[in-house]
């Protein structure tokens, strides 16, 4: 029963949504007017109208149907808005403008962000992993590191991602600065009619971000807070002093040599488990602050996040601070805006490779050491062992990073007509980092010692684009027709500079320049680089059945020489709603929609090389050293080569797919293939060294195929009480080198990845071992069968082989055992990645598990080649049981000081199954009771949650985590000691006001 | 359209350069920086020549250290093999930036006397990495331009390789200046320098009447003179001495961001904290070969204590890096490089050494005179020769010798007499492997063993394979005509 006062002139009312809690926020406007208000916390308004006056209410809330109601003064409504469940018109940002989602016909992965949200990520990457098909995203626990992220597999030499466009914004910075919370919705374009307008930038995929505006409405304020602890989730097992005693002194037996290693009688046997020493519970907070609110004419939003990680190990940690101010203001046919985003990021990154360190370091050395002048355990001639004290490093070695970044644009529009629009937008990208390095040279290593006490060293630059985007849009329907068309001009600058110092011996306690006495040194570069593109899409439907689009960008760089500055590229796409067809009436109660689309394009990019690549140079600096004195005398020469026909790389995309959802909206989903080819790739090709230099020239040189295919499936039950979502995003992508040259291209540690003709890039290639020689008799038998000079010999294989050692294949039957013996023993590329996501809302709780899985890789485990080759004083695995008389392991061979072939880098002995699947996140949460709330008076809504991330792994992998990020095309899949992905449990809070 | 053309602000075009005489000067001054790059006189040529030869061995915990001087480098020729890249690599970066200033001197108006001077240098620096690349790898492309590459290169042979490195060091005899009169040139290569280099191709080449002559040329220029003190050869005292024909210059530290150091005694000197890695190690064979003559005052040749560092019981108080032998508890029974390392005057060795390194010096000129001598059988005249560089250290005339007796005019006892004399004036000099390889211990088994009994990294030594170090094995696909080393 209302009991509102009655009075003339004045409508009054409720809104309410099915579940009859009052909508907060939602906005009230008189039709043809400007007259309009905003409920209240109990979903109340009142609202000014002419007396005894029909009028029309337009009703609209963010997450509801727009409903329009007649009232009348005097009469109060009360009226319940109906959820918008229909995604299907979700409208979807993309190059230059939006699209409905059901329009779209190119390759277009809408992220989740609710759910994305909850895997509490400090990075755009991070948060990415696992939610789109065909985004590969691959994480690293160090604080303040970006993720690799990946769309539609290798489709360049060079390291490029994708590129990040927000708020329209084409963004050069890193994602660590940018706060995750802030983003309103986030697009993965994948195919090339997508990405076309980003034309040169957009080879490899683009991701688009819109940030949260503020809303018609009252001043709202939004705040939450998580905090979290983290560990390294797993340990290796490694040999106490005893275990570990026993296999040295047995590797120098086996070597003839005298055992520097004997205990002295009376010495107390260390102890280091140095895995304890190094490995610490880290934490991480992040705290947001959210003010937003507007009315029909402008809207605001403010935003502060401050974000604190402190790593898992001694050593690094992470800090950052953002603040965003969004506007919009609209006026008659004139709108314009502004975004703006400050961002300040403090990091201290890790230094050495630790995570390799901490397990050679044997248990008999200590952390600290007081007979030693630096304090540090190291290996001494009783010990000799070159690992580095992983403590001793981080304490020594303290390395700090400061950025400020601000990116901001502001754009103003111009609605001619109700079909044309001009938009001029200006953005502006401000980068300025400080680096600090403090060395103090204390002993952290066995036999390096410096001569120098100290040493600081200062790197200091900044980074500024300027973009100019001009872009007119035509928007008109003509009966069943609709046209959209788009023609926009921009050019873009950017200019960097660097410079950097460094000194030695400071004053101790004092790291400024000045305080330095010894060989002070100074260098600095300076670089520029622009862009001009044109731009243009024609968007047609019919009926809304029928859909094409057609989009063309023609780009200029100044990274080319004069005659292959420009590059155009054309893409066009198709789409066919059959279920909007009359033969699909009869299955349309089953299938609600269906969209046949398909697309292919062409684009560009030049991304990899340098602003000045194009040509050769005199470099100063190199010179001689004359006279009685020995004075340096600077020369000047040319010291690289070039090619001055560098031209754009081009990228071929096919795109076919079909989206689908059924009974009634529950269960929907795509499938899509793709076929992508590259050509004229910008790749650093070998010169031969006889050329005079190893700085490699660009050349356009290759050719790259991946064909994969991305499923996308989901079920979902939003009318119950019990809501909920199950979806599956699978991807398989191959890929192929159709040209790379007569030979092959090595990279990776050691060299144990492979690029060439037909098969993927940086396969794995090494010697395949074959057990171990058990016997004399097992080593002779090892033997070659060849025909030399009309000649049949037999060639012993190993003749320095002793039994317990590796018997290798000596796959091209030469007789002998060396780098052509490689053979491929797989590929560092997954076949199968991927994404599961459960959600689900019952009552006031909510629940969320994600599950993410990688399959068919292998991983070139570097830290296992060095505990297991046993020739150098490391420590050895728990359960390494070398060959020995007694015991005659067909795996693991015997122990021996000092080269043996046992020591081979690439054989297959450390190559390993990368597959994993895993908890990646998984969130229980609790929203209070509106009826509790409203108390309260100012408490709008409340959520509490706990979440777990990387919660439980099944891997077979053995080092610490099958998930690596880093390294270069041609150099996949290598643990090189990498910081693995962090186990994290945390708790937090989000208030509104 | 004048948006995007924006020119390199940091350095200039090749196509504005090379307009001035300054120009080529720089031009010059940076190919002298070839010479103290890793892979050449800076690490890996030691490594290389010294380690490899019956001089020394590597126990280093580092595979490929071992790899380079056991003969097993077949198996360790890849990406992580830097004695096989860089000295390679560096060689050929040292003849593009000398073909650079050999391509643009003639097109630049400039003082004609000094146009011939920096072509000589060229020359000069182009030579002497022909000639470390025959020494070394025996094969590989001769290239006599900077500009790019059209045709496929000659593929030269150690005889070509050698014969490159002849003509360039003739083009650089007829070009330089014996002195400069100016005393900020010093270091510079000279003709003296040229002859000789000369003099080294030509005993490669078995060429010994030439050889003789080019000796002959170097006396006559009245220049050079053995010093008095034999440690003044190996030391940052007294460097550009009397005695020296070439040597690479080096300073201590870092100007301006340039290393201006060697790093040969990072690598081979005493395994001390903050001192050598001890990568290359003498053989303990070589400490006989200064045992068994003394001095005419009964004293032990002064060069054993000059070459190698071991713990003397009669002088237990010697101090290395500032702490005795027992201080740094190393074994008694081991011996380290001590020649062209900083033992006596810091606490420490880095990467930047500043101990020129004497490429050619006077006495190893005397003592190839004499070799010359006696393949010409002019064995009589040998004597002198050889004395010259006994008598320096207090050793008697070799006619006089009561160790080595019965020598006469007999050419093969002269030649063995001579490899002794050889061996303990430059042992550690990196001379020992072209020597051998001259001298034909490289060809016959009977000479393996011997090197085998002083070094047993030979028992894994195979005749036609060991001679030549393999070629990187990148190159081969990338260079059209180049072949792998036998056996590799």
């Amino acid at each position: 029963v209302e009991t509102e006062i009655m009075q003339k002139g004045v409508i009054s009312g409720t809104i309410i949504d099915e579940k009859g809690e009052p909508v907060i926020g939602a906005s009230i406007l008189v039709k043809g007017s400007t007259v309009g208000a905003t409920t209240d916390i109990d979903g109340k308004f009142t609202l000014s109208v002419p007396d005894d006056e029909n009028v029309t209410l337009v009703i609209s809330s963010i997450g509801y149907q727009k409903a329009e109601i007649r009232a009348k003064a005097g009469k109060p409504i009360r009226f319940i808005l109906k959820e918008d469940v229909e995604i299907l018109d979700e409208v979807v940002v993309v190059g230059y403008g939006t699209q409905r989602k059901k329009d779209l016909t190119g390759a277009v992965g809408v992220v989740d962000v609710k759910e994305m949200k909850k895997m509490n990520a400090p990075n755009i990457g991070q948060a990415l992993q696992g939610q789109v098909a065909g985004v590969s995203v691959s994480t690293s626990g160090e604080p303040g590191t970006s993720a690799d992220v990946r769309i539609r597999g290798i489709g360049s030499f060079s390291n490029v991602g994708p590129l990040y466009v927000i708020d329209g914004m084409i963004i050069n910075g890193s994602q660590r600065e940018f706060n995750v919370n802030d983003i309103e919705s986030m697009q993965v374009l994948k195919d090339a009619s997508a990405t076309a307008l980003y034309g040169a930038r957009g080879a490899n995929g683009v991701i688009i971000i819109t940030t949260k505006k503020g809303k018609e409405g009252p001043t709202r304020i939004e705040a939450s807070a998580n905090f979290g602890v983290q560990q390294i989730a797993k340990r290796i097992e490694m040999m106490n002093s005893l275990e570990f005693l026993k296999i040295n002194r047995l590797a120098y037996e086996n070597a003839d040599m005298e055992w520097p290693g004997e205990p002295e009688q009376g010495q107390i046997l260390t102890n280091t488990d140095w895995q304890d020493e190094f490995f610490k519970l880290g934490t991480t907070q992040d705290y947001n602050l959210t003010l937003s609110g507007g009315n029909m004419n402008g809207n605001y939003l403010v935003s502060g996040n401050f974000f604190k990680q402190d790593g898992v190990v001694e050593g690094p940690w992470h800090k950052r601070y953002s603040l965003r101010v969004n506007t919009g203001y609209k006026k008659g046919i004139f709108t314009f805006g502004e975004n703006m985003l400050v961002s300040r990021t403090e990091t201290r990154p890790m230094t050495g490779t630790s995570f390799i360190d901490l397990l050679r370091m044997p248990p008999v050395i200590p952390v600290y050491d007081d007979t030693k002048a630096g304090g540090y355990g190291t290996g001494s001639t009783q010990y000799q062992t070159y690992g580095t004290n992983p403590i001793g490093q981080q304490e020594t070695r303290d390395y700090r990073q400061t950025s400020n970044r601000i990116i901001g644009n502001v754009f103003a529009e111009l609605e001619f007509f109700k079909c044309l629009k001009l938009k001029t937008n200006l953005g502006v990208e401000y980068h300025n980092w400080f680096d600090r390095e403090k060395e103090t040279y204390k002993q952290i290593r066995y036999l390096e010692v410096s001569n120098y006490d100290n040493q600081l060293l200062e790197r200091k630059g900044d980074f500024t684009t300027i973009i100019s985007e001009n872009t007119l849009n035509f928007n008109k329907k003509f009966g069943k027709h609709s046209i959209e068309a788009l023609l926009g001009y921009t050019a873009e600058k950017t200019q960097w500079k660097q410079h950097e110092a460094s000194v030695k011996n400071l004053t101790e306690g004092y790291w400024v320049l000045s305080a330095g006495k010894t060989e002070p040194s100074v260098t600095g570069t300076d670089s520029d680089y622009a862009m001009t593109s044109i731009l243009g899409r024609i968007n047609y439907a019919y009926a809304d059945k029928y859909l094409f689009q057609f989009n063309i960008r023609r780009d200029g760089s100044s990274r080319f020489g004069k005659n292959y500055r420009y590059g155009t590229f054309p893409s066009f796409s198709l789409g066919w709603r059959m279920s909007e067809e009359k033969f699909f009436t009869p299955i349309k109660n089953v299938v609600d929609d269906l969209k046949l689309r398909t697309s292919y394009g062409v684009i560009g990019d030049q991304q990899a090389i340098g602003d000045y690549d194009y040509a050769t140079y005199i470099t100063v600096g190199e010179g001689a050293i004359f006279g009685p004195d020995q004075t340096f005398y600077p020369g000047a020469i040319q010291k690289g080569r070039a090619n001055p026909n560098l031209r754009w790389e081009q990228k071929a995309t096919f795109n076919i797919g079909v989206d689908f959802s059924m009974f009634d909206q529950h269960f929907y989903g795509s499938v899509e293939y793709f076929n992508s080819k590259s050509k004229d790739l910008l790749v650093k090709l070998p010169i031969s060294w006889t050329e005079g230099t190893d700085i490699t020239p660009w050349s356009n040189y290759g050719k790259l195929k991946n064909t994969g295919v991305e499923i996308n499936l989901g079920y979902r039950e939003t009318k119950r009480a019990f809501k909920y979502n199950i979806g599956l995003n699978l991807s398989h992508v191959k890929n192929e080198v159709l040209e790379l040259g007569e030979s092959f291209r090595e990279g990776g540690t050691n060299g144990v990845n492979r690029s060439e003709k037909g098969r993927s890039v940086g396969d794995f290639y090494v010697i395949k071992t074959n057990g171990i020689f058990q016997s004399w008799d097992e080593v002779y038998a090892h033997t070659t069968t060849v025909t030399e000079n009309g000649q049949t010999v037999t060639k012993l294989i190993q003749p320095d082989a002793h039994p317990g050692d590796i018997r290798y294949i000596d796959a091209n039957n030469d007789g002998k055992i060396d780098k052509d013996d490689r053979q491929y023993v797989g590929s560092p590329l997954p076949k199968f990645e991927m994404g599961i996501t459960f959600s689900a809302e019952y009552k006031n709780f909510d629940f969320s598990l994600f599950m993410t899985g990688v399959f068919g890789n292998k991983i070139y485990n570097v830290g296992k080649y060095w505990l297991e080759r046993m020739d150098e004083t490391s420590n050895y695995p728990k359960d390494l049981k070398p060959w020995t008389e007694e015991n005659h392991s067909t795996t693991t061979p015997r122990p021996v000081i000092g080269t043996t072939d046992n020591t081979l880098a690439y054989t297959d002995r450390w190559i390993e199954r990368g597959d994993y699947f895993r908890i990646k996140n998984l969130q229980v949460g609790y929203t209070f009771k509106d009826s509790w709330l409203r108390k309260t008076k100012f408490i709008g809504s409340a959520r509490l949650y706990v979440s777990a991330q990387n919660l439980w792994t099944i891997t077979g992998y053995s080092g610490y985590d099958p998930e690596i990020s880093g390294g270069d095309v041609f150099g996949q899949g290598n643990d090189n000691g990498h910081f693995p992905p962090v186990r994290t449990f945390s708790i937090g809070a989000q208030v509104s006001f | 359209e004048s948006f995007l053309e924006l020119s390199n602000p940091n350095e200039q075009t090749t196509g504005d350069y090379w307009k001035t005489q300054e120009e080529l000067q720089k031009g010059i001054d940076a190919c002298y920086r070839a010479l103290r790059f890793n892979g050449e006189y800076s690490r890996w040529l030691h490594i290389l020549y010294v380690a490899r030869s019956d001089e020394g061995y590597s126990h280093s915990p580092n595979a490929y250290f071992q790899a380079y001087s056991n003969f097993k480098i077949g198996s360790y020729n890849d990406d992580s093999a830097e004695a096989v890249f860089y000295t390679w690599l560096d060689n050929y970066k040292g003849i593009f930036w000398a073909n650079q200033v050999l391509d643009n001197a003639p097109n630049i108006q400039m003082d004609e006397t000094l146009r011939d001077r920096i072509m000589g240098e060229a020359y000069f620096l182009r030579g002497l990495q022909y000639f470390n690349l025959a020494g070394v790898f025996g094969r590989g492309p001769i290239t006599l331009t900077s500009y790019a590459r059209e045709d496929a290169p000659v593929i030269g042979e150690q005889e070509d390789l050698y014969n490159q490195a002849l003509k360039d060091f003739k083009d650089a005899r007829d070009r330089l200046p014996e002195k400069y009169s100016n005393s900020s040139d010093l270091g510079r290569a000279t003709k003296g320098s040229a002859l000789g280099m000369m003099v080294k191709v030509l005993m490669q080449q078995h060429n010994w009447a030439e050889a003789e002559a080019m000796c002959r040329e170097i006396f006559n220029l009245k220049i050079y003179k053995l010093v008095d003190n034999y440690t003044d050869n190996f030391t940052a005292i007294n460097e550009n001495n009397s005695e020296s024909l070439f040597e690479v210059q080096y300073a201590y530290g870092i100007q301006a961001g340039n290393e201006l150091g060697c790093n040969r005694a990072k690598f081979m000197g005493l395994p001390v904290d903050g001192c050598s890695w001890d990568d290359s190690t003498p053989r303990t064979a070589l400490k006989g070969d200064f045992e068994q003559e003394k001095t005419t005052d009964g004293k032990v040749d002064p060069r054993l204590k000059a070459t190698l560092a071991f713990y003397d019981a009669s002088t237990p108080d010697e101090k290395f890096y500032g702490k005795t032998w027992t201080q740094w508890g190393l074994d008694q029974n081991n011996i380290y490089w001590r020649k062209y390392t900083n033992w006596d005057t810091q606490t420490y060795e880095d990467y930047n050494s500043g101990i020129n390194f004497r490429v050619v010096r006077l006495a190893d000129i005397y003592l190839l005179y004499a070799e010359a001598l006696n393949e010409l059988n002019r064995t009589s005249e040998a004597y002198d020769y050889i004395n010259k560089v006994r008598n320096r250290v207090g050793l008697c005339n070799l006619e006089n010798s009561k160790v080595f007796t019965g020598i006469g005019n007999d050419k093969e006892k002269m030649r063995e007499q001579i490899m002794h004399e050889r061996m303990t004036e430059l042992c550690g000099e990196s001379w020992r492997w072209l020597d051998l390889e001259r001298w034909g211990y490289f060809e016959s088994a009977e000479k393996i063993a011997y090197l085998k009994s002083r070094d047993d990294d030979f028992s894994n030594f195979k005749i036609g394979v060991h001679n030549r170090f393999p070629i990187p094995y990148r190159e081969i696909p990338l260079v059209e005509g180049l072949t792998q080393n036998p056996g590799y």
